[in-house]
């Protein structure tokens, strides 16, 4: 049993399941969402590998993941919460110090990526007179992908930049400007 | 499932936290299993970063939209993110000049930008693209003194405004121009935030408009599901949230009227304040 019959959508369609479990553990006020919807996916191959028949995968997956969350509801340090129960610190960047170290991770992260990447984030996002999704239906089809590829390209860069942007910022500016 | 306004309305209430707990299940089985409506939340989603980014949302929707977007730690970082690179980037497209006899649209300044010879501008320019990719959070929330015009901490380059100004307002007869409240909105101010007081007793729900004085035209913007806050024994804070983009320099008042168990309407007071830019 596979996600697709053809690798590269196999691998895609992992991607974008891996997108939908996050979707809906984060819907539910879920400061680990990444935590479950990979115990979710880890649950998902353990039984394809034990041999489980799986007619539908995806369907499979959401009761998987109904049943993540009801197990982990039940656990005795479980504390679910509502949005409206978790802390909605402003944003403050006063100190101009901070605000400046932040702008240069941002800048370094963004030299971090290819130069193809820089320019397909480019083009998903600067469409004056169109819709989001018109514009990537045009983008898609120049590039001569599915949307759902053009998506998951974008989602692994926008990846690749958050987890930069949070490493620069964790560990200081100034060690990369050292570097 | 076939993409229409019907599913972008759903979908728009789904990011924000605004449907049943059966109605949230039924959805998410629906897109689980159906990727092009999967593509289609995504896509909704990044109007919705787009809209609030604008100021579109309704005073409703951007609460919504901070307590979902801005409380989970991962989304937070992402908006902080954007926020450092939204206002400057998108003053510099502003102010950059247009070709002789050639109007050119600021996605295309930007693209241009992006792929000029100069790596450094390219990038900021990227970065704005990136910003708006992620989300955008410049929100700074700060109750203000009683009675003193609030100018929230700010996050964006000197001279732009702070993100967003807070007002706390008395309901007055009329206004005593000695006495009014002012707010200063700059190019990177967002919202203003109009802190209405209300007194001790509270309704079911709040009404409000918006108008500017003097010009005797009608409301510039009208709420008709406003929330209020009420701190311990003190007063009831009616709280408003408008969009920047409604308010040009001048002198506004505002209308609140209290909705009762039973759906009548009680007129609560006229609050005055001004805008002014920096």
């Amino acid at each position: 049993m596979r996600l697709d019959p053809d690798r590269e959508r196999a691998g895609e369609e992992y991607e974008l399941l891996r997108l939908k479990l996050l979707t809906y553990f984060r819907s539910r006020a879920f400061l680990r969402a990444e935590d479950l919807a990979d115990e979710t996916l880890n649950r998902l191959a353990r039984k394809i590998t034990e041999g489980e028949e799986v007619r539908d995968v995806l369907r499979y997956c959401y009761g998987l993941a109904r049943w993540v969350w009801m197990e982990y509801l039940k656990k005795p340090d479980a504390n679910p919460v509502s949005f409206d129960d978790l802390p909605l610190t402003p944003f403050i960047m006063s100190d101009p110090l901070l605000k400046k170290e932040r702008e240069f991770c941002c800048q370094y992260c963004l030299r971090e990526l290819s130069a193809g990447e820089r320019e397909l984030i480019a083009e998903y996002w600067i469409h004056e007179d169109q819709t989001h999704r018109d514009a990537r239906r045009e983008i898609a089809e120049r590039l001569q992908i599915s949307m759902t590829a053009l998506r998951i390209r974008v989602s692994r860069i926008k990846d690749k930049l958050e987890t930069c942007f949070s490493h620069c910022v964790e560990n200081g500016a100034s060690k990369l400007k050292r570097s | 499932m076939e993409k229409s306004p019907h599913n972008t309305i759903l979908l728009t209430r789904y990011l924000l936290g605004d449907l049943t707990q059966a109605e949230q299940e039924q959805l998410e089985e629906v897109f689980f299993c159906d990727n092009d409506l999967f593509i289609e939340l995504l896509d909704t989603e990044d109007q919705l970063i787009s809209d609030y980014l604008s100021g579109r949302l309704s005073p409703v929707d951007h609460d919504r939209f901070e307590r979902r977007f801005l409380s989970l730690p991962e989304r937070r970082r992402s908006l902080e993110l954007a926020c450092l690179i939204q206002p400057p980037a998108r003053r510099a497209a502003d102010e950059r000049p247009k070709p002789d006899g050639e109007t050119v649209s600021w996605s295309r300044s930007i693209l241009d930008i992006f792929r000029s010879r100069r790596p450094i501008t390219g990038l900021a320019m990227a970065a704005l693209l990136i910003a708006v990719a992620i989300g955008i959070l410049s929100v700074a929330r700060r109750s203000s003194d009683k009675g003193q015009p609030d100018l929230g901490p700010t996050n964006t380059l000197a001279g732009a405004g702070p993100p967003v100004v807070s007002l706390t307002l008395k309901p007055g007869r009329f206004r005593d121009r000695g006495n009014s409240s002012k707010a200063t909105v700059g190019p990177g101010t967002q919202v203003v935030e109009l802190r209405l007081e209300d007194g001790m007793e509270s309704y079911r729900s709040y009404q409000a408009g918006l108008r500017k004085r003097g010009d005797g035209g009608p409301d510039v913007l009208t709420e008709t599901a406003l929330d209020a806050e009420k701190a311990g024994s003190g007063p009831v804070i009616v709280i408003w949230k408008v969009p920047a983009t409604k308010l040009a320099e001048g002198d506004y008042q505002v209308n609140l009227s209290g909705v009762s168990a039973d759906n009548s309407v009680n007129t609560i007071g006229a609050y005055y304040f001004e805008v002014r830019e920096p």
